[in-house]
This record gives C-alpha cells, structure tokens and sequence, in this order.
C-alpha cells in the first residue's frame, strides 16, 4: 500500500480521517472567474479533504465546492454582519479553521482569487496552525492582480509597478512613485473597516483624491477595474481623470490602476558603472 | 466572542441546467475547451434551452447570475441592459422570510435599468496590521503637540530674566508662544512639475526612451545569463 504524503494525500482516495487523527490544512484560491481559473491541485485537495470552508462570491463557485465535497463543503459567509468589523470576522473564520484542524480533519480552506492575496484569514490560519504543530500550506490561485495584468495590458517588468491597499495607501503615508504604475486596491471600501451589504461609507474618499493630487496631476487619466466573474463576460475598464474620481460612483469590487504620469529618470552613473564592469563579469 | 454559525450559502437553484453546466465547465478542462472551440454545440449537447444560451452568450453577468441564481434573468434582461455596469447597489428589502434583493443601478440614471448582481463580498485587506502603525498617540502627538514643545522652550525665561526686562518683552513672546497646530496644514494642490509625458490609455506601453546622457536601465540589463565558465560534470561518454 503506498504510502501517504505529508498532507495526508493518499493515491488509494481514502479521506484523512480515516487514515489519521493527526489535521492538516491547506489553502486554495478558486480564482476570480470560477470557470476558467479554477486549478487542478485546487480541485484535487477540495476533493481529498474531510472539510471545505470557503468564502466564495458567486454561485458557481459555491456549487463547485459542493459538487466536489457534499459531505465537507461549509460556507463560512454567514460569518459577515452589517456593520461589523471586518477583522472580528476574520478573527472568527480563523477560530473555526483552526477549530477543524484541531479535530483532526484534513481542512481545506477555499477563498476566490489567490488565497494569499487580500485574505487574511488564510495567512493567519497558516501561521497558527504551523505554531501549534500541523501542517499547513497555501497553493497559489489567480488574483485579481493577474487578471487586472492581462486585460489592461500592464507589464509590471517593463515599468514597475506599486500596489497598495487604498486605505493603507493615504491612512500609513506611502510613497508613489509617479513614473511607474500604481494598483490601489478595494478603493471601493476605501476608509470602511467594517463590512456593509448595502455600500460602504466612503466619506473618506476625498482625502485619497487630494492625496494622489500630491504626485499626479488633476487631468491624469485613471482606470476603474473590475474583472469579469463569469464566462463570455468582459470587464469593467473606465478611464476617469483623476479630478473626476469622486463623481463615479464606486462598488466594492473596483480596484483602480493608474498609470505612470511622467517619465523614467535614468541614473547615468550607474549605467556607466555598470556598463565597466559587465565585461569584467564575463570574462 | 464565539463565531456565529456559518451559512450553507445560497444554494437553491443549484440543479438549474445552466448552473450544473458551468459547473461542469469549471471542473471539467474538456468541456471547457469544447465550450472555447464550439459553444453553440457544446451548450446544446449540455441541453440547455435557446433562453439560457442567449443569457450565457449575451455577456451579461447581472442576466447570467439572475438565471443561475434562480432568479428572474432571463434573455429579455440580457438583450435590454448594458454588457457590464456594476455601479450603485441597492438594497430592497424582500417578502417576509425571504432574502433581501440587491439591485443596481448604471451611471445614466435610469435609462441603464436595473441589474440584480450578486453579493460582493469585500476583499480581505491588511487593515489588521495597518492601523496600530497609525495610532495617533504612537506617532503624533508626541511628536509635534504645541504644550510639548512650545511651554518648555519659552516659559523658562520668565523665571531668569530681569523683572525689567520684561516690560521690553512682548507679550505675546511672554504669555502666547507661537502656536503649534498639531497637523501639518493639509496640502490640496502641490505644484506639478510639467507633465512631459502622459501614458497612453492602457493598451501599450511606449518603448522605454533611453535618453543619451540619461539612459533608462531596464531591469533587464542588470541580468547577465550565468557564464559558462566551469563544468561540474564531464559530458557523458557518448559513443564507443
């Protein structure tokens, strides 16, 4: 009989309860359009483990989960409230992971998008879990980082690129570099730590304008982004210049991208020096 | 505080044809690839009826999330609504027992109608770890509080000069040192240096300009592949 691996994986199918007490957790990302994006070692580990918890924004993600462990699949979705912090919400999705780890289940965490991306109760389930003995992991999924990337034709190689959460972005005093692209995150929650079914409060939304006022000028043309969730579907790009920000009205599911406004300054020093000893390297 | 009971999520329809057809279409990379390469055979082998084709090809996703949602979407929202306008959500308040209904409204107003989309849960985001690096009473006030700095500088001199000299002072050296405001005057419109180049919308980018006496060190450049030089292992003896 073969052997099972770390994460209590075994080729005969069996599920990890039955083979031991000993839980383990890893943590997927269904991406953000379901039908597409969805990994295959995603898909292997929803099946193999005895629970699934996922937060997960549309239907058909929700059936996929189901589809792919009926007796194991928990929404933990319940866990938001109006008007409650968010992070009390996290803290409690964290408790019922660890909760499932603990009794020794093979647990299986599901977040769209990349699980690692914007999701701090994978992070922080990861790291107490391996704190307090079992195995725990995190396999990577598509962000909406990479789908943002891909349809607004973006190369971060080329120029660079700055991403920041909106709110940690004017609230911690980061820095923009003006001549490389910048990703604002969740612009759409800008200033609301709580979670809200019915729009956030973005009354705090005026102080990030007047913020990137300080590095872009106001006719600079910014992009509102939304990626496409379901199949055929194309996304949301609207250019707004930046003086024009606050007029648009803003969903929670928008991330802005702005780009570079100036050109890249070259250090010629460098260049030169550089230039002086690459022979040396090769030779 | 104890967590509150998870939800089963919102699984009703879940049996709807097109809803087990992208089902299918996520987990199954086969169908998937027969949807890319010929959709309207694959949809019609997955028999799905002409409505719900229309709403899967019509790019809507308020019309395809209102039909595998279980909800009233249907080809005539999918020809009637803009491809894609998710802006204002609206919560109307449902039937007694029922769910609330969220709606959502397009930037023109009315004539963009209505969309049903579904709930968008909000990303996850460092707040948790941003805000004690924001603490006001961490950083700023002992930093620039008028008493702190202002009182200490100033007051002293009451006690060590001349009762004479004071009436040379003025008062407002003596009584009203210069104020102090705790927060920086916020700045609204800096100067912009001249834009001398604007990025074009997205689409490309412009070849990096390497300017003769500036040059543009692309990243690139800086990597130089791994020379040649030494062979941990000899070539295996090929041949006899």
């Amino acid at each position: 009989m073969r052997e099972d691996d770390a994460y209590g994986t075994a080729a005969d199918g069996r599920s990890g309860s039955d083979r031991d007490a000993k839980g383990s957790l890893v943590v997927v990302g269904t991406g953000i359009r379901t039908v597409g994006h969805l990994t295959l070692e995603a898909i292997a580990w929803m099946k193999k483990a005895d629970k699934v918890l996922y937060v997960v924004g549309d239907p058909i993600a929700e059936d996929v989960i189901a589809d792919l462990n009926p007796e194991g699949a928990e929404s933990l979705s319940g866990m938001y409230g109006e008007g409650k912090p968010r992070l009390q919400t996290y803290n409690e999705m964290v408790e019922r992971i660890l909760e499932c780890v603990r009794a020794g289940m093979l647990t299986c965490v599901a977040c769209y998008g990349h699980p690692g991306v914007f999701v701090h109760p994978s992070h922080e389930s990861i790291r107490r879990a391996r704190a307090e003995g079992y195995e725990a992991r995190m396999l990577p999924g598509i962000s909406s980082e990479d789908c943002l990337f891909a349809d607004l034709g973006v190369d971060p190689g080329m120029l660079g690129c700055q991403s920041y959460e909106a709110t940690d972005f004017f609230a911690n005093g980061r820095k923009i570099d003006p001549t490389s692209s910048v990703i604002l995150w969740q612009i759409g929650v800008v200033g609301d730590a709580t979670f809200k079914q019915n729009g956030y409060d973005l009354s705090a939304f005026p102080l990030l304008i007047e913020r990137l006022l300080e590095y872009y000028p106001p006719t600079h043309v910014v992009y509102l982004y939304q990626a496409a969730v379901f199949p055929g579907c194309e996304p949301v790009i609207w250019p707004v210049p930046l003086q024009s920000l606050g007029q648009v009205p803003l969903s929670a599911g928008f991330t802005l991208y702005i780009p570079p406004a100036y050109p890249t300054a070259g250090d010629p020093v460098t260049y030169y020096r550089m230039q002086a000893l690459a022979p040396q390297s090769l030779a | 505080m104890a967590p509150e009971k998870p939800s089963e999520g919102s699984r009703e329809g879940s049996d709807h044809p097109l809803r087990r057809y992208l089902v299918k279409l996520a987990t199954d990379p086969g169908e998937l690839g027969r949807f890319i390469k010929d959709p309207e055979k694959s949809m019609e082998s997955a028999g799905l009826s002409d409505e719900e084709q229309a709403i899967l090809k019509s790019g809507n996703p308020a019309a395809i999330y209102g039909r595998v949602a279980g909800g009233p979407g249907g080809a005539r929202e999918a020809y009637s609504t803009p491809p894609v306008t998710v802006l204002v959500v609206d919560v109307h308040p449902g039937p007694e027992g029922e769910p609330e209904t969220l709606l959502v409204r397009g930037p023109g107003g009315p004539g963009y109608g209505y969309q049903e989309v579904h709930p968008m849960y909000p990303q996850i985001h460092p707040q948790q770890v941003s805000y004690p690096q924001i603490h006001p009473q961490q950083v700023s006030y002992p930093q620039i509080h008028p008493q702190q700095v202002s009182y200490p500088q100033i007051h002293p001199q009451l006690y060590h000069l001349h009762p004479q000299l004071l009436y040379h002072l003025h008062p407002q050296l003596v009584y009203q040192p210069p104020m102090i405001h705790p927060y920086p005057p916020p700045v609204i419109h800096p100067y912009h240096p001249p834009m001398v180049y604007h990025h074009p919308p997205m689409v490309y980018h412009h070849p990096p300009v390497i300017h003769p006496y500036h040059p543009l060190v692309h990243p690139q450049l800086v990597y130089h592949h791994p020379p040649m030089i030494y062979h941990p292992h000899p070539p295996p003896p090929y041949g006899g």
